[in-house]
Formats: C-alpha cells, structure tokens, sequence
C-alpha cells in the first residue's frame, strides 16, 4: 500500500479508480434491490421515449424518477433499452446483406 | 439509367411491409401508429423512387427512412403540450428525505448513463445492473464475445466515474433541478 506501484505496475491510484468504479456498480445495484411494488401505471410509450431522450424535459425528469422507484416502470425501462439495440440491429443486418448482395 | 431502372423493377418492396411495420412497431408500441408510420414510409419511398433518389441499398434505404419516421414520430410527442393531469399522475408519493435523496443520485446517474454513452451501452448496464445477468448471457444479446462484453462494462465504468466527478448529483439541500 505505500508504493506507489505495485508489482504489475499498478498504481494505488488505479486501485482507488477500481473503489470508485465499485461504488458506481453498487449503486446501479442498489436500484434493483431498493424497487417498490406499485406506483403510477406505465406509460409505455413515455419510457420509449424517455430512452431515445426525446420527451418533454418535465415529464423526463418524472419518468425517470419512476424508473428508479418502481418495478413495473423499471421493467418497461430495461425492455425499451434493449428493444432499441434489437432496432439498430435489424438495421446492420439489413445493410450488411445488401453490401453482401452488391 | 436503364439498368438503374431494371434494379427497381427487380427490387419487391411490397415483401418488407410486415417487415417495417414490425421494425416500426418495436419502437412506438402501437399497431395503428405504426401502420400509419409504416404507410408514411413506403410513401416517402416511392416519391425518393419517382424522382429517381436511390442508388442501390434499398432496403437500407427503406429502414432508414422507417427509422426517420419512428424518430420524427417521438420528435413531435416532445412538442405535445404537458397537462397538469399528466403531471399530476407522476407525483410520487411521500417518503423519507434520504430516500429521496438515495432516489435521486441513482437517477442522476442514470441520466449520465443515457446522455452520455451510446444506447447499447446503456443496454449492458442495464443487464449487467438491473436485470444481473453475465457476462457470458450479455454477450449473446449484444453479439459480441464475452471478453468484449467485459471489457466494455469496465470502461463503461471508468468514464462513468470521470462523468460522476465532473457532474456530482444535485445538492438536495438547495433543491437544485436534476
């Protein structure tokens, strides 16, 4: 601990960085585990945009808390990031086997 | 010219219309929306036909203007006045002041998380974090493999760490806005 570097040539500062970068991942964690039943009914659309970061700032900022208080909404959050990707997908793929056919 | 238009005849764009539709349905969750989004984007297709726009690629051409819809589409709902009503019904009910404050630094993270790092970023976390699956189950629905996958979260987590830093969440005293 009191060099500075240890012997893969770490420093204590990459070491502290790790720390940090824990606390980050605990407290994406805590998310999960601090989640109420409840709440207000999904606005399914509304998280949908709130993942492409194109709703009201009003309603953002109170969709948001939703998402980080409630199960239901933190579900249709974690659906709609990954229903987004499936999008981009599609469209690689489908560009890619046109460059294929050309 | 002549060949170009051989192309299109060839080119069976009626055959992507369940495809699109279901591409366009994934995003706004609403079959007649995306009928009519879906309607709208064969009929931006045939007009960038008619006047002779496209230059191979055509089905890419036909998801990106799909992909132009669907976004044009959440474009105007941010223009859609906000009632009180609507407002009301987000209201959180009240609880203890350090679970706000809890509640509110997991948000502010969050929102870093989606301003500032690509959407299938934010997907990874969102697996690794909220729904605790591996390594090994992430790099399948990414597509990657597993090592890419890791190394991916790790440096997600070290910008975050930078973004935190520069951004600490909103002092709660003050009741700064997010």
């Amino acid at each position: 601990m009191n060099s500075p570097n240890n012997k893969n040539g770490i420093s204590e500062e990459a070491s502290t960085d790790n720390n940090e970068c824990s606390q980050i991942a605990r407290t994406l964690h805590e998310m999960t585990e601090n989640l109420e039943e409840g709440g207000p009914d999904v606005v399914i659309e509304d998280v949908i945009a709130y993942v492409h970061q194109v709703l009201h700032p009003v309603l953002d900022n109170s969709v948001g808390k939703n998402i980080v208080r409630y199960r239901a909404w933190n579900k249709a959050y974690r659906e709609a990031t990954r229903d987004r990707v499936e999008i981009e997908k599609e469209i690689e793929k489908a560009s890619s086997e046109d460059e294929h056919e050309v | 010219m002549c060949d170009n238009q051989s192309d299109q005849d060839e080119f069976d764009v009626e055959s992507f219309r369940d495809h699109v539709q279901g591409f366009i349905m994934q995003s706004v969750k609403n079959w007649e929306i995306a009928k009519d989004l879906t309607q709208e984007t064969f009929f931006a297709f045939w007009k960038s036909s008619e006047a002779e726009t496209i230059q191979g690629d055509r089905r890419t051409f036909l998801f990106s203007i799909a992909c132009k819809q669907v976004k044009a589409y959440w474009r105007k709902k941010k223009t859609i006045p906000v009632s009180n009503e609507i407002l009301d019904s987000y209201q959180s009910p009240n609880v203890e002041y350090s679970r706000e404050e809890q509640l509110a630094n997991i948000q502010h993270l969050l929102n870093l998380l989606r301003e500032h790092f690509t959407h299938e970023d934010v997907a990874l976390m969102s697996m690794k974090y909220l729904d605790q699956m591996t390594f090994e189950k992430i790099a399948v629905e990414l597509n990657c493999v597993v090592s890419t996958a890791s190394d991916r979260h790790q440096r997600i987590l070290n910008q975050l760490r930078v973004l935190a830093k520069e951004n600490p969440p909103p002092d709660f005293e003050t009741g700064s806005p997010l």
